[in-house]
């Protein structure tokens, strides 16, 4: 599995210091990836409740039919759903946001960080376009990092499945970001190039 | 070359990761999860026990209220039992508020605000004086030391409390002023118009309770009420109980799953406004938290009345 790290915690968690170990490595990034999407004040009952359905159903974890944190994230993703209109409030208000930059326009200071910032109404406004489907794999791709055969274990759906939704996800996402370039890191637009206010909507 | 999963990434890493009250606020619900697989057969054979310790009505609780000064015999209970039985909603309420509670009562969320606390005991309680340390036995014998309630000032690990008789007659005021690695003790007896001051080692006022949960007495500990009700509500065992309207205040009810324990905060600051221990006698404590105004922090002095006369601390 991608990027996973064997721990005490990967084995079976029906023992309680097996489950603490799994809690203290995968809680912040369970943790971040659900505030990401539905904002701290539900992420906090959200993570929560996350860990105290796994531990209540921690008998049922079998390490040979995926790994720990897909499903943990599995878990998640369904929690998740249920509170898709916050996640969809989230989304709009991002896409509404008006960067409070204000650089000189021949500044050459614009690193990655800055763009992303003008980056993420447009990205914001992207994602609340796609499905929930759609939605749920590339953010398992991109935040929670998992595998497209961790993303089909957490999901409960074929690996092929998520190879090509993801794959369309991806080419509507880059249609959506328009004029973006991802090598220049520049928008060929005028009005959102970095470094300039936006007026507002 | 990037691509647009790594925009994502930037993106999600402008989130922060969890603060402490997302950890403890899952541990919470851990427990929680916990506490409802326990079986039932071995919740109810808790329930005897407790009542067995209780009829024991052995008091022997210390508590050191104000900076390690002050101690407070109460007949309270075993505790640190898990919620049985109640759904998983009402567990993630109680969850979320108790960790709230603990969180508002937390030594840095407190080092701004002036606590005031009084605590009404019941008949035949007796006070007892030490140069480092005063208790009061809630369940005495008839005595010329007996006491009705005790006000409580503190702030910042200076603290103050003044002892009253049923009747509202003062006898004793006892100041505890925090300095580097030591504190001054000045206390005043009104009973026999004497004072004295001494110098004690500095007790920490965050330091952790000094007893388990459970046992048939609860040790309030160095920090007061406030560590007292953080490390209680640690022990599990408490449900969200509704509101209820204390001093005008519709309050959050918490309760100790035998009884033994009640809380009320306020459902804005999460502050508490009330506890009741239900041991052998019934004890009760009302919660102020105020602003550090001059007013208040002059609570915390304790004047020598003219006249009275010095003698040596109690030993």
């Amino acid at each position: 599995m991608k990027g996973e790290r064997p721990t005490a915690g990967e084995g079976r968690i029906v023992d309680p210091a097996d489950f603490e170990a799994a809690f203290q490595q995968h809680f912040p990034p369970v943790y971040r990836f659900i505030a990401r999407r539905v904002g701290t004040a539900i992420a906090e009952d959200l993570a929560a409740e996350t860990f105290a359905t796994a531990y209540r159903r921690r008998a049922l974890f079998e390490p040979g039919r995926g790994s720990l944190r897909s499903w943990l994230y599995g878990i998640a993703v369904n929690l998740v759903r249920n509170h898709w209109r916050a996640e969809r409030h989230l989304l709009a208000l991002d896409a509404r946001l008006v960067p409070e930059i204000d650089l000189p326009d021949d500044s050459d200071a614009v690193d990655q960080r800055l763009t992303a910032a003008f980056l993420a109404p447009r990205l914001a406004a992207a994602l609340g376009l796609l499905t929930s489907d759609q939605r749920e794999v590339l953010l398992l791709y991109a935040w929670a990092e998992l595998s497209h055969a961790e993303i089909a274990a957490a999901l409960q759906i074929a690996p092929g499945t998520v190879r090509s939704r993801l794959s369309r996800t991806r080419a509507l996402l880059r249609g959506q970001l328009g004029d973006f370039d991802f090598d220049l890191w520049t928008f060929d637009e005028p009005e959102t190039r970095p470094g300039r206010r936006r007026a507002g909507l | 070359v990037t691509d647009e999963i790594e925009v994502l990434r930037l993106f999600r890493d402008e989130m922060p990761g969890p603060s402490t009250d997302a950890w403890a606020r899952a541990r919470l619900a851990i427990a929680a999860a916990r506490s409802e697989e326990e079986p039932a057969g071995r919740r109810r054979s808790r329930g005897p026990r407790g009542r067995r310790l209780l009829s024991l009505g052995v008091v022997v609780a210390v508590a050191a209220a104000v900076g390690g000064l002050l101690a407070v015999l109460l007949p309270t209970s075993p505790v640190a039992m898990a919620p049985g039985g109640a759904g998983a909603r009402q567990a993630r309420e109680t969850a979320y508020v108790v960790s709230r509670v603990r969180q508002a009562l937390s030594w840095s969320a407190q080092h701004n605000l002036v606590g005031y606390a009084r605590t009404v005991y019941p008949h035949g309680a007796v006070l007892r004086l030490g140069a480092s340390s005063m208790s009061i036995q809630a369940a005495g014998a008839s005595s010329s030391r007996t006491v009705g309630s005790v006000a409580e000032w503190w702030y910042q690990g200076t603290g103050k409390t003044s002892a009253f008789t049923a009747a509202g007659q003062r006898v004793l005021e006892v100041a505890n002023i925090a300095g580097r690695g030591e504190a001054t003790v000045v206390a005043v007896n009104y009973r026999d118009a004497t004072w004295w001051r001494a110098t004690i080692q500095a007790t920490p006022s965050a330091a952790p309770v000094p007893r388990r949960c459970g046992g048939p007495g609860v040790d309030i500990g160095a920090g007061g009420w406030p560590v007292f009700i953080r490390y209680e509500l640690s022990c599990g065992g408490y449900t969200a109980d509704g509101r209820q309207r204390i001093d005008g205040i519709s309050a959050i009810k918490i309760t100790q799953r035998e009884g033994l324990v009640a809380l009320w905060v306020n459902p804005a600051t999460y502050l508490p406004v009330r506890v009741v221990t239900n041991g052998l006698q019934r004890i009760q404590a009302d919660f102020r938290w105020l602003s550090p105004t001059p007013a208040y922090l002059a609570r915390l002095r304790v004047p020598i009345p003219p006249g009275f006369r010095q003698v040596r601390p109690p030993s």
